[in-house]
């Protein structure tokens, strides 16, 4: 039986099912001494502080995986813990009844579930949130969680609903040999944490956890996206394998025909500089440096960030570490604050300049200062058109000065812009004479030019990377970089597939960069391919109106067989 | 004490984001605030009694507050909904 969802994370596995079932919610009750009361209270509310740090955690990371709009539903959860028919309801009832705090938490969410069933059905979903945030409080009240507990031995498929990200942290995940999962898309933690562990994954599959039995075999295919269980012997692949790692590969790699692209890795984490080394990559072509901010929003220090940004950079020396600027909404520095009506539109990165300007000033000196003594370049985000990059360039002006008269060593790295916004696509030569690199973020440029939120279930199939629309943009910008003669790049998950890196590589890029997970296929993909085949394929295929991966993948067989 | 009456534009009403973009808004004032739609009324602070409410597009809400700001309040919270909480009415 064959179940179909996202392809997150490449590689064929075939291997045993471990399906992962929450276990059911076990409540104690006790019943208290008066003496007792306030201390019960007390540890309530502590659990309910700890509940609200946790989700503010939670929603700063989510808010920068998978957008604004799915964000927001924490926002709920952490009103919900200090809401009177919530948390004042519970506290009164330890008091009223002489109960203990998990018992009055649970009288609680029986009563508001009846309450939300009789109201309209839209609201009625609200109880999952109930019973989300009713497990996060028990679970800190000292309770069981859900655990997980693999299976030592051979490596597991792991089918499971969603993992938690608590879940996740958990698991042993040398143990797993893939990742299936009934919910998610390419935005998920789930996905993210998949891509950065190598591992193969397929999320968004709906029905693998009532469909697969437990033990089954099953075969999980990360590139195409499809589980199978039992599947017919001739199509089994290898059995899940330990890693035989052989050395890196060194340098650039090489089409078939000889023309040298240049692949540096994305980095989420500093402890991803290890996969980084491993996967052969000349540096770090995007390190998201949000995740070095803290879960209330707090920045390090700019000492702290300059060994930071230090020590990366002498892990991938010779070749450069690429820090792109803080990429945040106002929520993510003050959990509280509204965000805006449409965050993907709204106040985000350097717009936040005059509201928020130490953030920026913090990281900039310290990138200044690192870039005196490693190879280190500043990647902006959303720069929308020359705007933004006189202002970019007069603060940077400002700050060396502001270090110069500190008497701290300080040197000017390449300073380049992220193409990302369409305007600034369209305007690219422009900001070519004004940065010293471009980088097309090809995961937002798609968004906005196709309008499509690819991480809404409901439109996501309207995302497409291969829209003629898309791939003029992306043609346009290769001549423009041509015209201000600066080094053009390509850092999203573009580069990262298949027939993405080959379409780019034929529109003329010549640097890409991607999850170090992927780097080492592309350079396979590169060594196989020929740069007047591609050229030739994205010639024929950009006469086409309705061009996708597949029709191109078509059109160059066809060029490389000489049809 | 005031008041003022105001409709639900939003195509979802008082849904969870509608409905914690107002518990923050609210929370921002001394005043205690009151919604009611028909004969139901909710504290205005509490996200759980709003998505009780269940005010569904196109519903009149009255908006109640006593206290200091109470003025403000109101202004404040009936803009917030009457703008159907920045989101756009779907097309």
């Amino acid at each position: 039986m064959k179940l179909s969802g996202f392809a997150i994370a490449p590689g064929q596995v075939l291997g045993k099912a471990f399906v992962f079932r929450r276990a059911e919610r076990q409540v104690p009750f006790r019943s208290l001494d008066q003496r007792a009361v306030s201390a019960e209270r007390e540890r309530l509310q502590t659990a309910f502080r700890g509940a609200q740090s946790e989700l503010a955690d939670l929603r700063a990371r989510l808010s920068h995986e998978a957008g604004e709009a799915h964000a927001y539903l924490f926002d709920a959860q952490i009103l919900m813990l200090q809401d009177p028919l919530f948390a004042g309801r519970s506290l009164t009832l330890i008091e009223e009844r002489l109960i203990g705090a998990e018992w009055a938490l649970s009288i609680v969410c029986d009563e508001l579930r009846r309450l939300f069933a009789r109201a309209s059905s839209v609201i009625a979903e609200r109880s999952h949130d109930l019973d989300d945030v009713l497990d996060r409080v028990l679970a800190l009240l000292g309770g069981t969680k859900g655990d997980l507990v693999l299976p030592r031995g051979q490596k597991v498929v792991l089918v499971c609903e969603d993992l938690k990200p608590s879940e996740a942290a958990e698991i042993d995940w040398s143990l797993v040999g893939a990742l299936v999962a009934d919910h998610g898309s390419p935005t998920h933690h789930m996905a993210i944490l998949a891509r950065s562990r190598s591992i193969p994954c397929v999320l968004g599959v709906r029905t693998a956890t009532t469909q697969v039995p437990s033990e089954a075999l099953v075969l999980v295919d990360g590139d195409q996206g499809f589980i199978e269980t039992n599947p017919p012997p001739q199509t089994r692949v290898e059995p899940v394998r330990e890693s035989t790692r052989t050395g890196p590969p060194e340098g650039p790699a090489r089409t078939g025909d000889g023309d040298e692209i240049i692949l540096r890795a994305n980095i989420e984490f500093p402890s991803d500089i290890e996969a980084v080394r491993e996967s052969g990559a000349m540096g770090v072509g995007l390190f998201r440096s949000e995740y070095l901010l803290s879960r209330q929003g707090r920045a390090p220090s700019e000492d702290a960030q300059l060994e930071i940004y230090r020590t990366l950079a002498l892990a991938v020396a010779p070749h450069p570490l690429t820090v792109r600027t803080f990429d945040l909404g106002p929520e993510d520095l003050a959990p509280a604050s509204p965000s805006s009506p449409n965050p993907a539109l709204g106040l985000r990165a350097f717009r936040l300049l005059s509201r928020a300007g130490d953030y920026f000033r913090t990281q900039l000196r310290a990138l200044l200062r690192a870039a005196d003594e490693v190879a280190i370049r500043i990647l902006f985000p959303f720069v929308g058109g020359v705007g933004e990059a006189v202002e970019i360039l007069s603060l940077i002006e400002e700050l060396e000065g502001e270090l110069q008269r500190a008497g701290r060593a300080f040197r000017r790295p390449p300073l380049g812009a992220m193409i990302e916004i369409p305007s600034a696509a369209l305007v690219a030569e422009s900001l070519g004479r004004t940065f010293d690199y471009l980088c097309v973020g090809t995961n937002d440029l798609i968004q906005y030019t196709l309008a499509v939120d690819r991480a809404d279930p409901r439109v996501g199939h309207l995302y497409a990377p291969f829209h003629p629309g898309v791939v003029r943009l992306l043609g346009g910008m290769v001549s423009a970089a041509r015209e201000a003669t600066v080094p053009l790049s390509v850092c999203g998950e573009m580069a990262a597939s298949r027939e993405g890196a080959l379409l780019l590589v034929g529109l003329g890029y010549r640097e890409l960069s991607m999850a170090p997970s992927s780097l080492r296929q592309i350079r396979h993909v590169l060594a196989a391919s020929r740069t007047d085949h591609l050229e030739r394929a994205v010639a024929l295929a950009s006469k086409s109106d309705s061009l996708t991966a597949e029709s191109f993948a078509a059109t160059l067989l066809s060029v490389q067989e000489g049809r | 004490m005031k008041r003022k009456t105001v409709r639900v534009v939003n195509s979802l009403g008082f849904h969870a984001r509608a409905a914690a973009k107002f518990v923050a808004e609210a929370s921002r004032f001394d005043a205690q605030i009151t919604v009611c739609l028909k004969d139901k009324q909710m504290d205005g602070k509490s996200i759980l009694g709003l998505l009780l409410l269940a005010a569904p597009c196109g519903s009149s809400l009255q908006i109640q507050a006593s206290g200091p700001d109470e003025k403000e309040a109101v202004r404040s919270l009936a803009a917030l909904v009457a703008a159907g909480f920045g989101e756009a009415p779907r097309s």
